[in-house]
């Protein structure tokens, strides 16, 4: 499917999710992905090493770069794809380069499609991350689904997520990042 | 979607079968368990199958790159987040994605009451129950 049937598609989608619902399609519906005001603005070059890809992926503490040559999305790397095609050969990752391991023309969402719609194009196509793209085609920034799972959190009724779910003794919660 | 499906048990979903490795594991074999496996997190048990630590695709890049080639000979003992959050079948889904929220968890494992791992929880699964929710259609229906 080319991107403009891509976009026809999600458009349809849109018009046919239940407004009558109560809770998550109406408000999915009416925010945009590019109102979610996403802090992953980060790209990368297709020169860079894995490198600096790692660095710059760790530095912003997300799992993938979009890849941008002349200011046009060519790509993106993601920790997965270093994963299957670099580790455990770690010895040669400052001179192998992004444009190696890189996935091509990948998948991405418009700026203006409803979260719903971004939903959609991770379950369909098993992604974790969708580059955001203007209307001409210019990287806005990366969409996760940890993004998402913040977007639902925030739109959850506050009394519920405060309930403590069961009496049960938990370990203490670790400061990390990234299980 | 209501508010009531966000409070369903996570135990409902299909979630992901725990991949278990011992503590004197080397990194290298543990990240050649991700590679084979797909998979994005391994846990570490002990003897009696409790739950030591999880290593996840992000920490073979964190501690790898850091640590270099020879990194890969350690015991995944050393590289591992000990102690990691856990989830029982019971809790809220409401509840797995606040914790995935304010932890920054990827995958969280389920256990059972002895604290063995039962189950994998991650994004990814919370992300395709909110789209079958929204009645996104699964990827092959789509394509038939």
């Amino acid at each position: 499917m080319d991107r403009h049937a891509v976009q026809e598609d999600l458009e349809q989608f849109e018009e046919e999710l239940d407004r009558e619902d109560t809770y998550l399609p109406q408000v999915a519906l009416e925010i945009s992905v590019e109102e979610l005001h996403l802090r992953n603005h980060e790209t990368i070059g297709p020169d860079a090493s894995i490198q600096g890809a790692i660095d710059a992926m760790l530095a912003a503490n997300i799992g993938c770069l979009p890849v941008v040559e002349n200011d046009r999305l060519v790509g993106i790397i993601t920790e997965r794809n270093i994963l299957h095609k670099v580790a455990p050969d770690f010895e040669r990752m400052d001179t192998r380069t992004v444009r190696e391991v890189m996935v091509l023309e990948p998948v991405s969402v418009r700026h203006d499609a409803s979260v719903a719609s971004a939903i959609r194009l991770m379950h369909e196509g098993r992604f974790r991350h969708l580059p955001i793209v203007d209307a001409h085609d210019h990287v806005e920034g990366t969409l996760s689904v940890r993004n998402i799972v913040e977007y639902v959190v925030d739109h959850f009724p506050a009394e519920v997520l405060n309930l403590p779910p069961t009496p049960v003794e938990r370990n203490p919660i670790q400061s990390r990042e990234g299980a | 979607m209501h508010a009531e499906d966000l409070e369903r048990p996570i135990g409902d979903l299909p979630l992901g079968e725990p991949v278990c490795v011992r503590p004197d594991t080397r990194v290298r074999d543990a990240v050649r368990t991700l590679q084979q496996g797909r998979i994005g997190c391994v846990l570490v048990t002990d003897d009696d199958g409790l739950i030591l630590g999880i290593f996840t695709e992000r920490d073979v890049l964190r501690r790898l790159a850091t640590l270099g080639a020879a990194g890969g000979d350690l015991p995944i003992s050393e590289v591992m987040t000990a102690r990691p959050k856990v989830l029982h079948a019971d809790d809220s889904i409401v509840y797995a994605l606040h914790e995935m929220h304010i932890g920054g968890y990827r995958h969280i494992p389920l256990t059972d009451g002895s604290g063995r791992p039962v189950k994998i929880a991650s994004v990814r699964h919370m992300v395709d129950y909110l789209a079958e929710r929204l009645g996104v259609r699964d990827a092959g229906e789509a394509n038939s």
